[in-house]
Parts: structure tokens; sequence; C-alpha cells
């Protein structure tokens, strides 16, 4: 374990760690834009140049490895000098269109500038002025803002493990491209954007719709798969503006996929089941939806059909839905059979080079939902042995549609109670459709297929009167005289983290940031 | 040394046969090392003669050699660098195209030093001519038994293959010349690690430039004493090429010891400056190293009295200029050179060449500032030393010394806003 000096500081760190590794990870600022920690090293933009003693030159701080007794300096005239120069160079022909560029707010140009840059320009002569370029799918190349760190070329060679975009033309003339005869169309396309330092990959999605510096970030988990992806919702005026990955280098390192990266407009144009609704009716109030179920409950009880009810959870809603439904239906009323609505597996689990998967398994939390409901079945298979006369089912996957024989089979139940977004075949083919929160409305905690537990936050207000589906079920069982009470989603998992040996011990508010590995 | 031992047989166009090399006691070096020396022995051999790099470093040859892992699995590799491209520089070609199987003779020499039994020479794209020549001759020689499998009796292989670049300047620079070697973009690479631990093919690899291992033929037949007996001092030995052009009366390439005396070779050698004129700069070396004042040359042309002269031995490309050579043209014309060249990798040099060249074109054409001089040695500054390879410094070594040496002239084209001899 090499010991180190920069800045005055001494510092130990792993054999083999970069000068670079050693100062970010200690707090000290090294500029750089080639490096970024999941790609190869290219040593080719010149930021991190650091002063070693006994060194002639700059040494490279993204590619020389720590020694023991080494001296480093990041902030002499000399190194200062070095990135005054490096910016000045960048920007000789950079057009400075900070004003009309999406990256502005979050552009290491334009931070390292401020930072270490020179407030005015020596360039007198005519820039290189190149036109910006359709890569084809959702990315646009500003190619004057590039600043060739080639991150984007790396990513697809050393994360992807699919060679699409390569350095085209020499020296002056060099410029990011595209295999010829191909769009930028490959799944992990996006996250070229979110590595690309400055302004030049720019992604037609979100192109000039919002100052980013205008965008709340809240943390949230990607609903399209059961990777359980980390992601940031950056939203304004309740409406989500894109999705970021967030980092965690136990699911999805730095990464996304675009499948994830534009699912919230999935959930934009939902036509929303916005208030109760009994079949081919007029909509009810909550109370009055809340009755009928009651009064359908005690008519089972009272009659001794209560063997003929089921209850069935859903791998799209939280553990905290899923929760309260057996909490109410299994554990409270005794009804005894319990099925599971998730999704068939579409194709093969895709795993890039880097091992980042994009699964096969197009629900968020289907671990999750079996977690809690025990052992249950698939929906579909428990109701074709007929036995089921009443099921109370969460829904909660946008644009589900169901089959002809899958439509017979909820039309030959005698009540069918659905909880759901939007109002699609199933709320069409519910006696009693209650609404519930969609996707960024809802706080609570997905279990991806590793069995990772992770907490998401709410990021939009729901539409007037939507509550989220444990809160319904929490209302009916205080009609129905159940002793389940829960205010929050916290008193939820709190409650479930005292029963569940799988979740014993976990509280709530300190699920870690990274989530937690479920034994 | 009035003798010549590389330009021996100029004007015999036979020379590059295999039968015309062997009937003057060609291969003889080769067939002594593989049936008799060790690897080792060879390398010690060639450390004791003093032979430093000819393509323009001057890195001790048996060192570098010694660099490669022993105990490496790997494949060694041996490639020679006939990427000559360095403006003012043409005694590779020469070599390659006349005296090819003194070449391969040395590339067998060196690939036995260090256990390689396969070589590529990497020539430059636009040498047609002498990747046939070479091509033919190492047909000619496998045909001998001279390469190949089970060399003249020995249980030593080596297979030469000849490559040819697509004409790129950074593919001389080693690392460069590996990528593209490798079928890639000639991107410069990362050092550490060097070629000698990891090279072509992710392999320990040596890149010798043409004129150095031309030498080893030599070191075999004479020995390392007697080589090392040549040349002015034990730092620099052997005979050596010198390439002159620009206004000397008599330009082309000429063979003497290491450590000829520039103003002699100018003077004596080449018969001076055409039509009578004064001399008024050189540059010694290639055009990448710093340029000498008319006033600077009575210099030995060895690695280290040009360096303390403010210059570089290089590849010893001696450009001459005359009294009515415009110095902010010819670095206008030179700049144009390395921006063209540029990789583009590396910030500073991708950008501030170009940039050099529109200042230069400025200064030369019209539009010329005072600030411009400041502004031209700032950018040279901020290049030199800050890029992944030699061709950052390459380009901002010769603005600095232009301006530096020849200040006046360009002061008077920034106060005139143009060239004083254009109209």
């Amino acid at each position: 374990m090499p010991t180190f000096k920069i800045d005055g500081k001494e510092i130990t760190v792993d054999a083999g760690t970069t000068i670079l590794k050693a100062a970010l990870a200690h707090g000290i600022e090294i500029p750089h834009y080639c490096y970024h920690p999941a790609l190869t090293i290219a040593g080719s933009c010149r930021m991190c140049l650091v002063e070693l003693e006994g060194s002639p030159k700059l040494v490279l701080s993204c590619a020389t490895e720590v020694k023991d007794g080494m001296v480093v300096h990041t902030r002499t005239e000399q190194v200062r000098d070095a990135r005054r120069s490096m910016l000045e160079f960048f920007l000789i022909n950079h057009p400075l269109d900070c004003p009309v560029c999406d990256k502005a707010g979050e552009c290491l140009l334009q931070d390292y500038t401020f930072k270490y840059g020179s407030s005015h320009s020596r360039m007198v002569e005519e820039k290189r002025v190149r036109p910006p370029k359709d890569l084809g799918g959702s990315i646009l190349l500003y190619r004057n803002r590039c600043v060739l760190c080639t991150r984007c070329v790396r990513f697809f060679e050393d994360v992807v493990g699919e060679p699409y975009l390569i350095v085209e033309n020499r020296g002056y003339h060099s410029d990011i491209s595209i295999f010829p005869g191909r769009g930028l169309t490959h799944k992990m396309s996006g996250n070229v954007v979110e590595i690309c330092p400055v302004g030049c990959l720019i992604d037609k999605d979100f192109l000039f719709n919002a100052r980013v510096w205008n965008l709340q970030r809240t943390r949230s988990i990607c609903p399209g798969c059961g990777s359980g992806c980390n992601i940031y919702l950056e939203h304004k005026e309740n409406k989500i503006y894109r999705i970021r990955s967030r980092e965690n280098q136990e699911v999805n390192r730095e990464w996304i996929c675009d499948d994830g990266r534009y699912i919230y407009h999935a959930f934009e144009d939902l036509d929303r089941l916005t208030a109760p609704r009994a079949e081919k009716e007029a909509p009810l109030t909550q109370a009055a939806a809340l009755q009928a179920i009651a009064g359908h409950i005690s008519r089972l009880q009272q009659e001794g059909r209560l063997n003929e009810a089921a209850l069935c959870g859903s791998a799209w809603a939280t553990v905290e839905d899923n929760y309260m439904l057996r909490r109410l239906f299994a554990d409270g009323l005794g009804i005894r059979t319990v099925l599971l609505n998730a999704p068939a597996p579409e194709g093969e689990d895709v795993v890039y080079k880097s091992g980042f998967t994009v699964r096969a398994d197009k629900s968020p939390n289907r671990r999750g939902a079996e977690l809690v409901l025990g052992s249950s079945r698939e929906l579909w298979q428990g109701l074709r042995e007929g036995k089921i006369r009443t099921l109370f089912l969460l829904g909660g996957g946008a644009g589900l549609h169901l089959t002809g024989e899958q439509k017979e089979l909820l039309d030959g139940l005698e009540l069918l109670v659905v909880w759901d977004v939007a109002a699609g075949d199933l709320v069409r083919s519910a006696d009693l459709a209650l609404p519930m929160t969609s996707f960024a409305e809802e706080e609570g905690t997905f279990v991806n297929v590793q069995g990772r537990l992770q907490r998401m936050h709410a990021a939009l207000q729901p539409p007037a009167g939507i509550k989220p589906a444990w809160r319904s079920l929490a209302d009916l069982a205080a009609l129905l005289q159940q002793p389940v009470t829960a205010v929050t989603a916290a008193d939820i998992f709190n409650d479930l983290a005292g029963r569940l040996p799988a979740c014993a011990g976990l509280s709530y508010f300190k699920l870690a940031e990274v989530g937690v590995q479920l034994s | 040394m009035s003798e010549k031992y590389f330009l021996h047989n100029i004007g015999k166009p036979e020379s590059k046969s295999l039968a015309f090399y062997l009937a003057n006691q060609g291969y003889s070096a080769w067939e002594k090392v593989v049936r008799q020396w060790q690897p080792a022995e060879v390398i010690e051999e060639v450390k004791k003669s003093g032979l430093r790099g000819r393509g323009g470093a001057g890195f001790p040859t048996g060192m570098k050699w010694s660099f490669v892992p022993r105990d490496s699995e790997k494949p060694k590799y041996l490639v020679c660098n006939a990427d000559e491209s360095e403006p003012g520089t043409f005694k590779d070609r020469y070599l390659v195209e006349h005296e090819p199987h003194m070449l391969l003779e040395g590339i067998a020499i060196a690939s036995y030093a260090i256990n390689a039994h396969s070589a590529y020479i990497y020539i430059r794209g636009e040498f047609a001519h002498g990747a046939q020549v070479l091509e033919e001759a190492i047909a000619e020689a496998e045909a001998k038994n001279l390469l190949g499998e089970k060399i003249l009796g020995s249980s030593y292989d080596l297979q030469v293959t000849v490559h040819r670049g697509a004409g790129a300047y950074i593919c001389g620079e080693e690392t460069g010349l590996l990528e593209s070697l490798e079928g890639k973009r000639g991107w410069p690479r990362l050092k550490p690690p060097f070629p000698a631990v990891v090279g072509a093919f992710k392999s320990p690899t040596v890149v010798n430039n043409v004129e150095t291992l031309a030498n080893l033929p030599l070191i075999f037949t004479r020995g390392a004493e007697w080589f090392a007996a040549i040349g002015p001092n034990p730092k620099n030995t052997g005979p050596k090429l010198y390439c002159v052009s620009g206004h000397v009366n008599r330009p082309g390439l000429y063979e003497f010891p290491m450590g000829k005396n520039l103003k002699e070779l100018i003077y004596e050698e080449c018969g001076g400056i055409r039509g009578g004129k004064k001399l008024k700069a050189v540059i010694p070396g290639g055009s990448s190293v710093p340029v000498l004042r008319a006033d600077q040359i009575d210099v030995s042309m060895d690695y280290e009295a040009l360096a303390e002269a403010g210059s570089m031995l290089g590849s010893a490309g001696v450009i001459v200029l005359d009294e009515d050579a415009c110095m902010v043209n010819a670095l206008y014309n030179l700049e144009r050179f390395y921006a063209h060249e540029s990789c583009g990798q590396c910030t500073p040099c991708r950008e501030g060449t170009t940039w050099m060249v529109k200042i230069l074109k400025r200064l030369e054409m019209g539009g010329g500032r005072p600030e411009d001089l400041p502004l031209l040695e700032d950018i040279a500054r901020h290049i030199n030393f800050r890029t992944i390879c030699p061709l950052g410094d390459a380009a901002a070594m010769p603005a600095a010394s232009f301006l530096k040496q020849f200040r006046d002239e360009f002061a008077a084209h920034a106060e005139l806003g143009r060239c004083p001899q254009r109209r």
C-alpha cells in the first residue's frame, strides 16, 4: 500500500491506484475529460496534468500509478498554466453557444473554464465550423462542441462490447462519427449523452425542453424490467423531463438502457383511472366504492363463501401495496387463495460486455411481490381451475393487454375488484375499479431479480383524488374493522420488517441508498 | 574513415540482389551469429559497440533490447521502422531500395538477440518500390535458408513480413506504428508500458530504425571494439548517414563517421551555398529540431554537441536555408506539415498546430500583429512536453526556436503586417 503526498496531504492507497483516482477519492479535484472510471484510460485530453517532484514534465494523473514516496502538486503555477492553456485550446473553436446548449449547467467545459480558464480569448482566426449531425436514433452530434475525449467511442467498446462510434478524419479535422450505414439506435445509446462531458452529444428527447438547473432530481428505480436500475427522475412543474442513470455499482453501475431512459413517456398519455367506477356506470366516490366492497365481503362471510375469494398481488406494484393486500385479505380476513399478476418473460436476458443486463422479466417487483405474498400462484392458472368466484386484484402494469381467454376468465367471476393506474383491459373487465398512483407518484420499495430491496421516492403529485393502492386498502381495512393501520409507506414497510424474516431488522428510513441485498 | 559502408555500392543497381550481397561477404555476420552466438552475447556486443538508435531519439540499441523480458511466455516481435517521413530525411529509403539484404541481415541479428521469430518491416506507404525490393529480397533470402525455418542448419526460425503503411507521419512514432501494424487507427499509445514489455499484439516488441539495424552486420563482421572506435567519443560511435537538402550546391545523401562537423559538411562536402549566397540557417536533424543560425554551425554532429548548441542530431536531416529564405514562410511551411500530420488525439497538438498555422499565415500573407509573436511562443510552450507522443514537441520546437533565433524577422513581418519580400 503506497503512501504519497499530494498538495501536502499524506495519502495511502491500494497498489495500482492512479494519482487521479486517489485525489478524487480524497476530495482533491483534478479536472479531466477523457478519464471515466468505467472506461479504459485514453490519456488524451491532457486536462489532468499534475506536477510530480523529480519529473521533468507534468505527468498524466489519470495514467500514473501512485508509488511510495511520490510528491504531487496540483495547484502550482505550472499546473494552473497547463489547465488554462488546455481550456484555451478547447475553446478556440468552440461556438460558445451555452445560452442555447442543453448541456449548460452540467457542462465540464463550462465548469472548468469558470474555475481554471481564462476570461478572454486570444483567438482572432476564423473558427472551425461543422454543422450538427444526426447520428440516428435519439442522438444529435453537435460537432463544434466536441472535445474529442472519445468517452462515447470507448463506451461502446468497453461497456457494451459492440463498437458503434468511431473517430473519423485526422488531426484538426478529427470528428466523432458512426460506421457508415448505421444509426445510433443501440439500446444503450442514451448513455453517451450522459457521459459526454460537454454539449456534443445531445438527446433529441430533451432538446430545448428545459434548462437543467430548473429541474428537480428525485431518486427512483426504473420500472422497465427486473434489473431495478437506479435512476434519477428529473422534473419540474409536475412533469418528468428526463431520466438519468444513478450510480449503483451493485446493480446498474452508472448505466441505464434506453427502454428505461424513455419509459416515462409510457405513463404520460395514459388514460388514467381517476375515480372509482363500477361496471359501465358513472364514477363512484371512494367511500361508496369501499362500502360496496365491504358489503360484498360481509355477504361472503355470512354465506360462508370466503373460500371462493382470492387475492392477487402485482409484480408492478410496490412491496408496500402488495403487503397491504396480503395483510388485509389473507392475514385479516383469512382468504387463503393467493395469486400473482406478473408478465411472462420476453425472450432472453440481454447481457453486455460490462455485465449490464436488460432482463427478459419486464416487471420491476416480481421478487418483492413474491416475498410479501408468501406462496402464490400465477394469476391465470389459478383462475382456470374455476374455483375462484371473487377476486381482489392489484394491477399497475401500464398498457397491459388481455387475451380473449383472459377476458373470459375474468368475465366468469362473480365479483372482480381491481386497483389500477390506467383504464385498460383489467378495469374494463372489473365490476369495481379503484384508481391507484402511477410510476413516480408513489414512494415505496421494489426488490429486483437479484433480491436487492431498493427504495424509490415520489417525484410527481398524482392527479386529484388518486391515492396509492395501499392507502385505499388501509381505508377498506378500517371499514372492515381490521387492525391494519398505516399512514405512510414507511409504516407498512416497518410492519413487514417485523414480520418477514427476510427483512428482519430493516428500517424504512435507514435503507441504504444502494439498497439492501436480502438473504 | 574514408571507407564507405552504407554507400559503398552507390551507382551499382545490382547491389540489391542477394548474389551481389553474398559475393561481398554478405550474411557472414548472420551466419556466425546464428551458429555460434548466444542471444545474450549478441546484446552485450551491441551494448559494447555504443550503437544508438538512428531514428532520432538516439536511445542505446543494446539497452533497448535488454528491456525485453526473457522469461515472458508471449512471443516477441522485432519491428523495423521504415516509415521514414521526417521532412529533410531520406537515408532509410536508400538503404531499403539499394541495400535490402544489409537491412535483412540486421533484422535477423536483432530478432535473434531478443528471441523473436516474427519480424515486421513497417514501411511508409509511399515507398511502394522499396516495399517491392524488400519482398523480393526476403524471397531470395528464404530460398537460401538465410531466413525462414531452421536457418542455416540451426534451430532458429524467423519470418520477416513487410507491412505497408497508409501514409501517415504519425505511424513513424513507434507506438502509433504498432497500432497501425495491428490494423488500428495510428494513435500513439500512453507509455508506460513501453513496447519492450507490451508492444505489438500485446507482446514484447523492439522497434528499431532501418539505419540502426543496417549497422548490425558491420558490428558483427568487424567487432564491437572496431565499431566503437569510429566517431568522436564513446557515446557517439559508428558510421552515420547525413541527408543534406536545401540551398547547397550538392544536396544529397552523405556517409561519414558519427560527429561530422556541420560546417565542413555544408561548405566542403556539399560545395557551399548555392549561387554564392550567404548562409542564414540550418536545421540539423530533420524538421522537428531547433534551428541553428549561421554562426552556430561549427559543431560536431553528435548527440551531445548538437544538444549543447541548442539543437538535436535527430535523423541527421540537414536542411540548409540561405539569406533569401524567409524564416516566417519556412516556419509556416513546417507547421503546415505538423498540423496536417497531427493525429488529433491530444488536445494541444490537435488544436495548437492549426492555430499556429493560421497565425503564421497572417504574419506571412497579411494581417500580422505584434502580439502574434508572444502568442505563437505561448502556443508552442503550451504544446511542448504536454502530449502523448513527441509530435507535439516536434511541432513546438521549430516554432520556439525560429522565433528566438530570428526574432527580428518575425518582428518585421508583424510590423509591416506581411512578409517584406512579398508585394
